[in-house]
């Protein structure tokens, strides 16, 4: 078992994917793949961590995977996203037929093995390879509908990559140029060698590049036009999983490059201001997508906030609060997939439009977990934030977070009121077998975590040391002792 | 359905019962945090309190059909609710908050008559208040590095004194707001009137008072009345806090009795009416003596039976005649006289009169104001009490008295017996709590122990004493009910002689001939010339509501100002990421 | 005549001169321009003056490419080969985003007649 199948399997898939005649087959292949990938993730969490695989020569000279705590957590959620969006499409392609059915598994599994390609791999240069990997392939899931709005969304994505990748790929060089190696293990050691001026300048590139793809203000404008461009399931991987990945990579690097104790607040600043603006801009939104979009945005907001602290539990906090956002919004978006599809709009009054006891008790989940309301998972990981915050004697952003919080409070609770509301036209919505066993599992997950968060807390321990004290993984980049 | 439901709401008195004040679990919930449930002599109480009166609305729920998520919600809300009043730490005392708020938000949804305006309010104040309870528990928290009561009580004293008095008013203001507050009780009156009927009784006779639990919780228990009187220093025989918080209460009551009186609908009436008696008990709560205590807990008891009583009654007389407002009610003696006599007890205990048990809480509050010489809260207290009288009458009147308004209410019969059970009951207690105030003594002093209080001294059951003088309520309900007998064998002798199925025309109306709509009653008028009055003009036209509508146009502005920016087109965005690197650049490199 | 461009200076003067300049030239075209075709071709001549910049500033004089053959029969005496085969790559890259920004222009062309980016503004609430 290498960790190197989490590129090469999905890869040698996509390569392969023009090549199935049967639909079926294809679907049924691609299921299987996400099912293996999360079974060697599942297989991975019983190991002692990290785990590293080789290509060929060691770091600090040769490519390598690694794999620690930090990077398990994001493995699992990734591959469970993938195995969820995956059983959830053959639904998806028989209400919405399409002749192209293949070009989505293609770029589908790729973005999976791109993203997963981002966390494990421990050189610069191919972490950027990575990032563009991921980058193609969303462009061209955002672009998937193929009329205006969907091309109009990939070339707008296509751009904004573009400008993120010259960005790295400058930063990229101006580090080989000033020390020689790409291999992060090296370049976390001689980091500070750089000198000042150049390294501020490093820094903020690297910021500006994955922060625009990370959907940072004021570089975030973007992210909403391609939410609202593409197509639920897509809607759901860039929330759970993309993002998530450029999140993972730029704290990666803030940490590794022991950025921590200088731009911490810089970080933390910017996070505040990408919460209060997301969430305000979303109450104005009547467009669902859009809606949800915001609400991302914002949650990463909080995220950047907590991880940027420097405190182990806050930190932890942050990762269980990711983990269960990611839950809440491939679960809210698959959704909105249905009921976009049997309602025939994207406006918001479909969330009032439909009849449907099942999904209406799983999205009121959803929502009350992403609002942190007992005893759902996001509870735990906003009561984790906040008090770290508070042990840092950091009561601002105590105040902060649940000030906003009321603003994001007054979004959800209308749509609540919708859906609750018996006045309203009701469309009586079936939701298929299939798409009833997804949305439970996910649903069950919320409250899971919610009324037994341990189960969670140990590996978000896990990711949160291996982040903040990186010196195991050092190790293992530099290659020493292999 | 029902039945099962009122064994399940039955489980947890059992449960509280079988341990006998010595329930403790603990459980861990994650590394760091630990829910523990603890049995004090004050959760008891209220755990009682609260789960008796879930079992009292069950039953008058036979009456009526209601789904099966509908009693799941409810069992789940009082389920919170037990875990609030015996949780030993925060993060369990904030899980049954929270979940106490959404399972009465969903029942709230459930009602006929709720529109979104009202269910945003509500969970926003809900939101509000649960939001400034975690603010306040993180950062004792980061002083006490536990979420244990205990161990934050006796970490509070070390605390600088800004954090202290940031912990009291995060703490009060949350509380305050579940309470409602004047200024804070913009949602209350939407939504007790707007609830499913009886649940209405729920949301004011039970958990108002979870608000109640919390201040004392506070003040008592986590701060300490000792610490609240070395914090703050005295005045006259009180503490500076007690004082303070004497005002917010005697205001909240003065001004809510005065809008009580002039509501059309009788609901808003009982909601307006439920301000001003928790008025009352947040007034005598800070005064940091046993009296203050003992008449703060008496009145919660009294208050809770006596808004379940006249909500039960209100929700009855709704459900048989279809019409909730004084306008167009009236004249209900002859058609439903047992309820009438229920809502008679029930507002005589409302108006503090002997020889109900509303006469003794009054009592126990009005001499803890004189015991602590607080002499212009007492006569605030005193004038709020006589006012409320005014809206007490107009319940009674306007539901019962008088002519009928419409001519279905001719026809009205006798409200279920379901309806009335619980009634009975509550009546019951109303009279047992007067007739034998000195039992509440016993429950009371293991509270006072508790809060390291002197106890007050026990004389008897049916004697209550207080600092300035004790009064008998076994003699005075002994005498009343001879005079009562009496009077009502002289008035029955009198009116068999009348007849009582009058037509609702049989009137002199001056000549004109009334049409069939005409309204025949005019009580509902009542307290329309309040406003003549030129200081209750000055309370009532006064609404906190401009402040929180301006606020909502406020945030709605600011939601469009930032919309604005994410209309930009690409090339905007771009020139914005490459401007911001730039500006960022040349901060860092200077 | 030609002597002082066997100078490692002077030769990276020219090349950060150079790439600057070209940089300079595609961010201009980024900013100034709003034809989708125009802007690929700046985000293109950008990378191009990365690359070279990149490339250029590890020549040295009497350095030879790290190829071998009749000049380099050791690993010695040759430029550095990891720049080439990076820039290599993020060429390959490059392109790939280029071809797939056109795909998406024209298509977009043949359904709405319009390639002004600026005016690509029918996502919205």
């Amino acid at each position: 078992m290498s960790l190197g199948y989490y590129f090469l399997l999905p890869v040698i898939f996509s390569f392969l994917t023009p090549y199935f005649k049967k639909i079926g087959l294809l679907r049924a292949s691609s299921i299987l793949l996400n099912l293996l990938l999360f079974l060697q993730t599942l297989v991975y969490t019983m190991m002692s961590l990290p785990q590293i695989s080789l290509f060929s020569i060691k770091p600090p000279l040769g490519i390598a995977f690694i794999l620690d705590g930090y990077s398990l957590l994001f493995l699992l959620i990734f591959t469970f996203s993938g195995l969820m969006v995956s059983l959830y499409m053959p639904w998806f392609f028989k209400a919405n037929p399409r002749r192209d059915e293949a070009r989505f598994y293609l770029f589908f599994n790729m973005l999976i093995a791109g993203s997963i390609g981002m966390i494990l791999s421990c050189d610069i240069f191919n972490l950027y390879i990575f990032f563009e990997i991921t980058g193609i392939c969303s462009y061209t899931l955002s672009a998937y509908n193929k009329d205006k709005l969907g091309l109009e969304s990939g070339i707008k994505y296509l751009i904004i990559g573009s400008i993120a990748s010259i960005f790295i790929v400058f930063a990229i060089m101006l580090i080989y140029l000033q020390i020689g190696t790409v291999n992060l293990g090296l370049i976390a050691q001689r980091f500070h060698q750089i000198d000042p001026k150049i390294s501020v300048l490093i820094v903020l590139m690297l910021f500006i590049g994955f922060g625009t793809k990370a959907e940072l203000f004021p570089m975030n404008f973007w992210a909403p036009d391609i939410y609202q461009g593409s197509i639920s399931p897509v809607n759901g991987l860039f929330s759970s999983v993309v993002a998530k990945a450029y999140l993972f990579v730029f704290f990666h690097l803030f940490y590794l490059f022991g950025l921590n104790s200088k731009y911490m607040l810089f970080v933390m600043v910017i996070g505040a201001i990408t919460f209060l603006v997301s969430e305000f801009t979303a109450l104005n939104q009547t467009n669902v997508k859009r809606l949800f979009a915001y609400s991302t945005l914002g949650q990463l907001g909080i995220l950047f906030m907590a991880f940027s602290t420097n405190s182990i539990d806050t930190v932890s906090g942050a990762l269980f609060h990711l983990t269960s956002h990611s839950i809440s919004k491939l679960l809210i978006f698959l959704t909105l997939g249905i009921l976009i599809h049997k309602l025939k709009s994207m406006k918001i009054d479909i969330l009032g439009g439909f009849k449907s006891t099942f999904l209406t008790i799983v999205l009121v989940i959803s929502f009350l977990s992403v609002l942190g309301i007992p005893p759902f998972s996001g509870f735990i990981g906003k009561i984790l934030i906040l008090k770290g915050f508070a042990l840092s004697h950091n009561y601002a952003a105590v105040a902060f977070i649940l000030l906003v919080s009321i603003v994001e409070a007054i979004y959800f609770f209308r749509i609540i009121a919708m859906m609750l509301d018996k006045s309203r036209a009701k469309v009586i919505v079936n939701v298929g077998v299939m798409n009833y066993a997804i949305l439970a599992v996910l649903a069950a997950l919320i409250v899971l975590f919610g009324i037994y968060p341990s189960l969670l807390l140990h590996y978000t321990d896990l990711a949160a040391n291996a982040l903040l004290h990186p010196t195991n993984y050092l190790t293992y980049a530099l290659g020493v002792g292999l | 359905m029902n039945s099962i439901f009122l064994l399940l709401n039955l489980l947890p008195i059992l449960f509280l019962y079988q341990f006998g004040g010595a329930l403790h679990v603990e459980l861990n919930f994650t590394s760091s945090f630990t829910l523990s449930l603890i049995q004090t002599p004050l959760g008891t109480f209220f755990a009682y309190l609260s789960m008796i009166s879930f079992l009292l609305v069950t039953i008058a729920q036979k009456s009526k059909k209601f789904s099966f998520s509908y009693y799941m919600l409810q069992l789940l809300l009082s389920l919170a609710m037990f875990m609030i009043v015996l949780a030993g730490d925060f993060i369990t005392f904030f899980i049954g908050w929270e979940i106490m708020t959404w399972s009465s938000y969903f029942i709230i949804s459930k009602s006929k008559n709720i529109d979104t305006k009202s269910l945003q309010k509500y969970i926003l104040f809900s939101l509000a208040s649960a939001f400034s309870l975690i603010a306040g528990m993180v950062i004792a928290y980061s002083f006490a590095h536990s979420f244990d009561f205990s161990v934050i009580s006796s970490a509070f004293r070390d605390m600088p004194f800004n954090i202290q008095i940031t912990l009291i008013v995060l703490f009060s203001l949350s509380f305050f707001t579940k309470a409602g507050v004047i200024g804070l009780h913009y949602w209350v009156v939407d939504t007790y009137s707007k609830a499913p009927d009886l649940f209405s009784s729920i949301l004011s006779a039970v958990m108002s008072k979870m608000g109640i639990y919390g201040l004392f919780l506070i003040y008592g228990h986590i701060v300490g009345y000792q610490e609240l009187k070395m914090m703050f220093g005295t005045i006259l025989n009180g503490t500076n806090f007690g004082y303070t918080l004497a005002w917010i209460g005697v205001a909240t009551s003065i001004i809510a009795t005065f809008k009580a009186i002039t509501q059309d609908e009788v609901k808003k009436l009982l909601a307006y009416s439920s301000i001003a008696q928790l008025g009352y008990i947040i007034t005598v709560i800070g005064f940091g003596t046993a009296y203050g205590v003992a008449g703060a807990m008496y009145h919660t008891l009294i208050h809770t039976i006596i808004k379940l009583l006249l909500f039960i009654n209100v929700a009855a007389i709704v459900a048989q005649t279809g019409k909730s407002k004084f306008s167009e009610l009236g004249g209900l003696i002859y058609r439903t006289p047992v309820s009438f006599v229920m809502l008679l007890i029930g507002i005589i205990g409302l108006a503090g009169m002997p020889p109900l048990g509303g006469f003794a809480s009054k009592f126990m509050m009005y001499n803890a104001a004189i015991d602590t010489k607080f002499a212009l809260i007492l006569i605030g207290m005193l004038f709020s009490g006589a006012a409320s009288f005014l809206y007490c009458y107009k319940l009674v009147y306007g539901i019962y008295l008088g002519h009928p308004t419409s001519k279905n209410l001719e026809t009205t019969k006798e409200v279920p017996i379901s309806y009335l059970i619980p009634q009975i009951i509550l009546a019951l207690l109303l009279v047992l709590t007067g007739a034998f105030p000195g039992a509440f003594i016993k429950v009371i002093n293991p509270v006072l122990v508790e809060f390291s209080l002197s106890t007050i001294p026990y004389s008897g059951l049916g004697v209550m004493n207080s600092a300035v003088g004790s009064f008998n309520g076994l003699f005075i309900i002994s005498a009343f009910v001879v005079f009562f007998v009496l009077i009502l064998l002289l008035i029955t002798r009198i009116k068999s002689k009348a007849k009582n199925n009058l037509n609702r025309f049989d009137i002199s109306y001056c000549g004109e001939v009334p049409a069939q709509d005409t309204s025949l009653h005019f009580g509902f008028g009542f307290g329309a010339d309040l406003h003549k009055i030129k200081f209750a003009n000055a309370i009532l036209k006064r609404s906190s509501s401009s402040f929180y509508e301006s606020l909502a146009t406020q945030t709605k502005k600011t939601s469009e100002l930032f919309s604005r920016m994410y209309y930009g087109n690409i090339h905007n965005t771009m020139l914005i990421i490459l401007l911001f690197f730039s500006a960022l650049f040349f901060i860092g490199v200077n | 005549m030609l002597e002082f461009f066997n100078d490692t200076q002077t030769i990276h003067f020219i090349i950060i001169v150079g790439s600057m300049s070209l940089f300079f030239i595609g961010f201009y075209g980024i900013a100034t321009q709003k034809n989708l075709v125009k802007i690929l071709v700046s985000f293109d001549i950008m990378e191009s003056a990365l690359f070279l910049f990149f490339i250029g500033l590890h020549y040295k004089v009497g350095l030879v490419a790290p190829i071998l053959d009749k000049h380099l029969k050791t690993f010695t005496n040759m430029v550095d080969p990891v720049p080439q085969a990076m820039i290599l790559t993020t060429i390959v890259i490059g392109l790939a985003v280029l071809a797939l920004g056109l795909s998406f222009g024209i298509e977009y062309y043949k359904l709405t007649g319009r390639n002004d980016i600026s005016k690509m503004n029918e996502l919205r609430d």
